[in-house]
């Protein structure tokens, strides 16, 4: 059987900088393929590629069912759609015209439309992939993972409008839905597959991708390190594949704290998203607060650092109650790293140095006058010390790549040398070289005495650098792990115990 | 990606030696095109209107004539800087000068007057922050009532008449020569030599810029917001009311309506200004050229025998296209930036 996709040498620089290096990938009927790869591996690259958006170098080739395609591809007559993570649902719309737009309805702009064709259009897609749908109901008020089927069979229609051959590439579908959801989406992926539409999955969740795609191919660099069978892979394996390196080697050794009085400790904390928590750090321990999106954690870092109010609670450092503002929570020594950091951390015009130096400018004077000569020298040292990449002092911020963003927002904090660490989603939209040496600055931190709050949904990171981890729900503590009883699964497992349907019927 | 990669291999070699630097700040055309507009505007009219304008009469008629607006402009950019807009300054200058005639009037001393002025002034500022800072509000608008209701007062104050009661040393004083030009000229400067080493040289200036860049992200460093932008406001109506004694000085009389024209130089002059320097960051320096090319454009014309209606288009036109042009390069150093990191 021929394959749908079948992608051979397909390379693309920009500005000589090769970002896709001799890709192969074949693609069979009727299946869902998986692609990973950590952000920079040339996935979207790719994508690009595929849907016409980028016309590869000279040297490789594309077929599609069966056919040599020509580039830029023409991807909506040739049968290909992709569905990003934005929808691009009208919320306020309902199914059967959230459907029928992008084929203009089956009729023209000036003449009359029938919805009640239109409702037996979406009915009879519905049918046709085993799924349920009501066409009159608005797209506002369906579940996160039924939104994205509307979306799917807007694409399924228009293509089968068009061509009849249908390859979705799904781009991370699933990285805002909670658990159950996608677990759904990806029965409904399968359902989909088994009649015939093929599918190319990319997904950060690597256990979604096992579960339901028949085989992967792992990008690093630009290049396919291989594609595998899912049934013969595991996470682990694949994330090292991702990576080129064994994870073991990624997260730094998390050390033993001494058993000392709290540094930080929370008592009875409550706001309107967090109920009544308590808990402690010690000098040197690192405590992760981590559970599914929307469970209030996201509340705790701004309530510490006192940049939100409290509604009841005591938080105290070293024995001292903090009261709910910036400026005492940051005499007592906290200090935060914001989770959006392009909102809450950064001045984006303006250069490395007029954002690494805000929070201790006065540092550089001298009978009240600024040394731009030492503030630049300082800037200078410390780039090259945390690794900043280009070192150079005046260059925007916009400039420099997320990492190396985040690695001069940490100095900033570091530099500041906190008591109390307050760390908030840290490694978002950060590559992987730069995580690592994002979690040795953590790791050195706790070293160094900071007791660490780290709050954040990424359970592998999660996993692999806390003493210890709470998991929330519905704003409270729910359960305290140690580190010896710390794995992804069961993180993931305690976040959604409580949610009410669970779905066992994935393959 | 590409400029990381060149910069990798020759930074892993020099650990201890400097690393390569590299001016990554936009092209130097458009920092010194206002500049260079001031020279050029300067010497076509030297050409177009010879034997009038320039002659050191004319030179010093011009300087002279901007000390004024000189503080004006200066004040507004103190909360431009910040991020806030301070529309009523103007009117805090008119109301100062319509005080000072009134209390002149009155026959208040001379010391009284200006303590009372300069305290109206900070007032005001203080009941703008409220609104503005306090309530969160916007400046713009807020500032726009504020602008009205202080050229009430003034009418208030004054009756509704032009009045020629300011008193005789303040005339005498703001009109001293000194080398040759007026004291008040000498005040401005220094006023805006002040804020000039505020905004380069103390790290005040340098919060200034940051909150205006990202307020949130001010405060999360742990910047004192709302002071910082208390105080920014409360500068410039203080300076609104500085520019009003020297109004009063300089002109001798006040007609408590003239607030109008006074409105949006300040504004043309501190956007012109942030095209200079460091591109969209408001500073003295450029505003100070800024209002220097304004005048000598206008007296430019004046003396070619313009119309005077051709001073307010040029005025306005002046701003839009001040704001455009500086939109334009930031723009284009998007542009370049998208260019120097694909990824």
């Amino acid at each position: 059987m021929t394959p749908v996709l079948g992608v051979r040498g397909i390379s693309k620089s920009f500005n000589s900088v090769r970002v896709l290096d001799g890709v192969d990938i074949e693609i069979p009927a009727g299946s869902i393929h998986g692609l990973v790869g950590e952000n920079g591996s040339g996935k979207s690259t790719l994508v690009k590629i595929l849907t016409g958006v980028y016309t590869p170098d000279d040297g490789g080739t594309v077929d599609l069912w069966g056919q040599r395609v020509t580039f830029p591809i023409d991807a909506g007559s040739r049968g290909i759609t992709v569905i990003h993570q934005d929808l691009g649902l009208a919320d306020d719309l309902t199914v059967a015209e959230n459907i029928g737009i992008t084929s203009s309805f089956g009729t023209r702009l000036w003449w009359p439309l029938s919805w009640r064709r239109e409702r037996a259009v979406v009915l009879e897609l519905c049918a046709k992939y085993g799924l349920r749908l009501d066409p009159r109901a608005r797209v506002s008020s369906l579940t996160p993972a039924e939104r994205t089927l509307v979306a799917v069979l807007r694409a399924l229609r228009k293509l089968s409008d068009d061509s009849g051959n249908q390859l979705i590439i799904l781009d991370e579908p699933t990285a805002a839905l909670p658990h159950d959801e996608s677990r759904r989406l990806l029965t409904i992926l399968r359902g989909l597959a088994d009649s015939g539409v093929t599918v190319l999955l990319i997904s950060h969740h690597l256990q979604e991708v096992i579960d339901v795609a028949s085989r992967v191919t792992v990008l690093r660099n630009g290049s396919v390190v291989g594609t595998y069978e899912t049934s013969e892979t595991s996470t682990t394996d694949l994330v090292e594949k991702m990576l080129g390196y064994s994870i073991g080697a990624f997260y730094p050794d998390r050390g033993t704290p001494e058993a000392s009085a709290p540094r930080l400790s929370v008592r009875g904390l409550t706001s309107d998203l967090v109920h009544d928590l308590t808990f402690s750090i010690s000098p040197g321990e690192v405590v992760s607060v981590t559970g599914l999106a929307g469970m209030g954690q996201d509340d705790l870092p701004q309530l510490i650092y006192g940049s939100k109010k409290k509604t009841a609670g005591l938080v105290s450092v070293d024995d001292r109650d903090l009261r709910s503002s910036i400026a005492d929570a940051m005499r007592a020594g906290v200090v935060l790293v914001p989770a959006n950091r392009h909102r809450d951390a950064l001045w984006t015009a303006g250069t490395a140095q007029e954002n690494l130096t805000i929070s201790f400018l006065s540092q550089f004077t001298h009978s009240r006058l600024l040394q731009p000569k030492r503030e630049r020298a300082f800037t200078r040292r410390t780039m090259l010390e945390y690794d900043v990449r280009p070192p150079f002092t005046r260059q925007l911020m916009t400039r420099f790549s997320g990492g190396n963003q985040q690695k001069l927002v940490m100095a900033r904090a570091l530099h500041l040398g906190p008591k109390v660490l307050v760390l908030h989603e840290p490694t978002q939209g950060v590559d992987a070289g730069a995580k690592k040496a994002l979690f040795q600055l953590v790791r050195d931190a706790a070293a160094a005495g900071a007791a660490i709050l780290l709050v954040s949904s990424d359970f592998e990171e999660v996993a692999h650098m806390s003493h210890r981890v709470l998991i929330m729900r519905h704003g409270r503590i729910v359960e305290e792990f140690q580190q010896a009883e710390l794995t992804e699964d069961r993180l993931l497992v305690a976040s959604q115990q409580d949610t009410p349907r669970t779905q066992k019927e994935l393959v | 990606m590409a400029e990381t990669q060149t910069v990798t291999a020759s930074n892993e070699s020099s650990g201890s030696g400097d690393p390569p630097q590299k001016d990554v700040r936009e092209s130097v055309l458009p920092q010194i095109a206002i500049p260079l507009l001031l020279v050029a505007s300067f010497v076509l009219f030297s050409f177009l209107a010879p034997g009038l304008f320039f002659t050191g009469t004319n030179v010093r008629i011009i300087i002279a004539s901007q000390a004024t607006l000189l503080v004006l402009a200066v004040g507004a950019t103190i909360p431009l800087r910040a991020g806030d807009f301070d529309l009523s300054i103007a009117a805090v200058m008119v109301l100062s000068a319509s005080l000072v005639a009134a209390m002149g009037n009155m026959g208040w001393p001379l010391a009284v007057i200006v303590l009372a002025v300069l305290a109206t002034g900070v007032l005001v500022g203080l009941i703008n922050s409220f609104f503005i800072v306090g309530l969160e509000l916007s400046g713009f608008v807020v500032t726009l009532g504020m602008l009205t209701l202080l050229a009430g007062i003034s009418n208030l104050v004054t009756g509704g008449e032009t009045l020629a009661t300011v008193p005789v040393e303040i005339r005498d004083l703001t009109n001293t020569r000194v080398l040759g030009l007026p004291l008040a000229v000498w005040i401005g400067w220094v006023f805006a030599a002040v804020v000039l080493v505020v905004f380069q040289r103390l790290p005040l200036g340098r919060y200034l810029l940051f909150l205006g860049g990202n307020p949130t992200a001010a405060q999360l460093a742990g910047l004192r917001v709302k002071r910082l932008r208390t105080g920014a406001l409360v500068s410039s109506s203080f300076l609104g009311a500085v520019a009003g004694v020297l109004l009063a000085g300089t002109l001798g009389a006040v007609d408590p309506g003239s607030g109008g024209g006074y409105l949006l130089a300040p504004f043309t002059a501190a956007f012109l200004g942030t095209t200079m320097l460091h591109l969209r960051q408001f500073n003295v320096l450029g505003t100070l050229i800024g209002l220097y090319l304004l005048a000598v454009v206008i007296t430019g014309l004046q003396l070619l025998g313009v119309a005077v209606w051709v001073a307010d288009v040029f005025n306005g036109a002046a701003l839009v296209l001040a704001i455009a042009f500086a939109r334009v390069l930031e723009l284009r150093s998007q542009r370049n930036i998208r260019r120097t990191t694909t990824t």
